[in-house]
């Protein structure tokens, strides 16, 4: 074959492996919707089995999603990719003809989410358990610190845990379903536990007949004993500072920045800048409410020029507080869905305002 | 091209040395194809099965016996490429060939489903600016950092970053319309 030829052939084949690094990197989870791939739920998304006790998954081919209930965060996709998760599968334990397993469980700082996989045997309409709560779940640690535990309205648990959760049922088959726990930690960072005691008592379904709530009480004795792995244990969050600040009315010195393998945490405990419309954000009037938000839209962005939203899900706890007095906006927090796969040695902070200006905070790390 | 060469041949500091594979494999694979298809398939098939042989050895280099031979390999790739390409089921070949053959056929499938993607993909980077096509190449290829690209290139780091934006909206726009989602 003559040169030039080998020469266009070389050039395909460079853009070939061009674009299939472009698809690791931006973790381009395309399924061709032509074909059915994936079974009912996320079973097959849970490729490795361990038959020995906790593995790393990082062998997984074509990017998860949602392994833990859609309620989690792209953030947690990402780790999840990044073979940041373990699969577990404890043991079955069976109380009321209901088997239940821990499969596998994914912590860090921001982020807690542990998927159960339940059993139901003959006689069970799966139907019935579309709605579920472990009622009276509580995972405790080597320490005994309490890691997890469901709220129940009637009785608080001292020490107890304050974030926001999720549970959510999704059927595998006929007889089985996953619940997926997904916890975010809003104020505290979850521990660097070792040893996970999981047990509950109570599995709630709910349905509702006549528009009627109605619960049904599967009680048993479910208890589980589940090793961390040390890559959970010995995470690193990674802490930035502020480099630079185009608003006057922040502190640049009182703003926390930190990013973790799940997500990234940003809080400013004041604004007052002159970018921001407060007189909007305290007009009881009609108007559009669109501007009555302080900070209308927010991304980070990369060196290498990708960008992140903000975690609309279950770790989306951002928000601020608009005080009576004085113009400005007081313990703002977002958290983002940049992650430590992504983030570089500077991020940059981009917030647009009611005023139509942009507030840009570029962060380094420490 | 010495037909019998092996694998550590082509490894130079831990890393398959492609430009000289394709260079030296490159009318042995022709040949091969040829010989399954003879006048069955177009130039244009041909080069895209040559460019995708090689595509797939890359993609599997880190699974390759350094101890066994590369045309061996690359016979097993192509063999099932043209099969794919022109469904013909009995092919008369040497065992050896399928012996070496990198892949189950389950696992050739989810490569099948990646060209495909890449396919579109290279479609849409087909129609987009020359330069556009350059810095896609420098970034995801070469991996080059932006600022090397825009001094390269003599524009900004902010031009370089939002062309790569727009490219990779325009990408997962167009995978999207190809029948891919983002949903499992």
């Amino acid at each position: 074959m003559k040169d030039k030829q080998t020469e266009k052939i070389l050039k395909n084949v460079k853009q070939k492996i061009a674009i299939s690094n472009f698809e690791k990197e931006e973790r381009l989870d395309m399924k061709n919707t032509r074909k059915s791939v994936f079974k009912i739920g996320i079973a097959a998304c849970c490729v490795i089995v361990s038959m020995t006790g906790i593995v790393f998954a990082k062998d997984i081919g074509n990017f998860v999603k949602n392994l833990f209930g859609k309620n989690t965060s792209d953030g947690v996709d990402i780790a999840v990719n990044e073979g940041y998760v373990a699969n577990v599968n404890t043991e079955y334990q069976k109380a009321e003809g209901i088997e239940i397993s821990v499969e596998s469980l994914i912590m860090d700082d921001f982020n807690f989410a542990m998927n159960f996989d339940v059993i139901l045997s003959e006689g069970y309409h799966i139907d019935e358990f579309e709605r579920v709560e472990l009622s009276d779940l509580i995972i405790t640690d080597e320490t005994e610190k309490i890691v997890f535990n469901t709220r129940n309205p009637m009785t608080e648990i001292e020490g107890g845990y304050m974030g926001s959760y999720s549970m959510l049922s999704t059927k595998k088959s006929d007889n089985e379903f996953t619940i997926s726990l997904s916890a975010t930690a809003n104020t505290e960072a979850f521990p660097k536990s070792k040893h996970l005691t999981v047990k509950f008592t109570k599995l709630t379904t709910s349905q509702y007949v006549n528009e009627q709530r109605q619960d049904t009480v599967y009680e048993g004795d479910w208890s589980f004993e589940v090793d961390v792995p040390a890559e959970f244990y010995n995470r690193e969050s990674v802490i930035y500072k502020v480099k630079s600040c185009n608003a006057e009315g922040i502190d640049i010195n009182q703003v926390t920045a930190v990013v973790s393998n799940t997500a990234f945490k940003l809080s400013i405990p004041e604004i007052s800048t002159d970018k921001i419309d407060y007189t909007l954000l305290k007009e009881d009037t009609v108007g559009s409410i669109y501007k009555r938000i302080a900070i209308q839209k927010e991304y980070v962005e990369t060196e290498d020029g990708k960008q992140f939203e903000i975690a609309a899900r279950s770790d989306g706890d951002g928000g601020y507080t608009v005080p009576e007095e004085g113009d400005k906006i007081i313990n703002y927090h977002q958290t983002f869905n940049l992650t430590k796969y992504d983030a570089t040695d500077e991020i940059t902070v981009h917030m647009f305002t009611n005023k139509g200006e942009e507030i840009t905070i570029v962060l380094e790390k420490m | 091209m010495e037909k019998g060469k092996r694998i550590q041949k082509y490894i130079h500091n831990h890393e398959i040395e492609l430009e000289k594979i394709i260079e030296e494999y490159s009318g042995y694979v022709y040949k091969i194809i040829r010989n399954m298809a003879n006048s069955h398939l177009s130039d244009e098939d041909i080069e895209e099965i040559i460019s995708d042989t090689f595509f797939i050895l890359w993609k599997n280099r880190e699974k390759l016996d350094e101890e066994k031979i590369l045309s061996s390999y690359i016979a097993g790739i192509v063999k099932n490429l043209v099969r794919e390409k022109t469904r013909v089921i009995n092919i008369h070949a040497d065992i050896l060939d399928y012996e070496n053959i990198l892949q189950d056929g389950q696992k050739m499938d989810m490569i099948y489903e990646e060209r495909e993607r890449i396919y579109i993909i290279e479609k849409v980077l087909k129609n987009m600016k020359e330069e556009d096509r350059m810095i896609f190449h420098l970034y995801y290829y070469a991996s080059m950092k932006i600022k090397d690209i825009a001094d390269k290139l003599k524009v900004t780091e902010f031009n370089v970053k939002s062309r790569l934006y727009r490219m990779r909206k325009k990408i997962k726009k167009e995978l999207e319309k190809g029948g891919y989602s983002h949903e499992g």
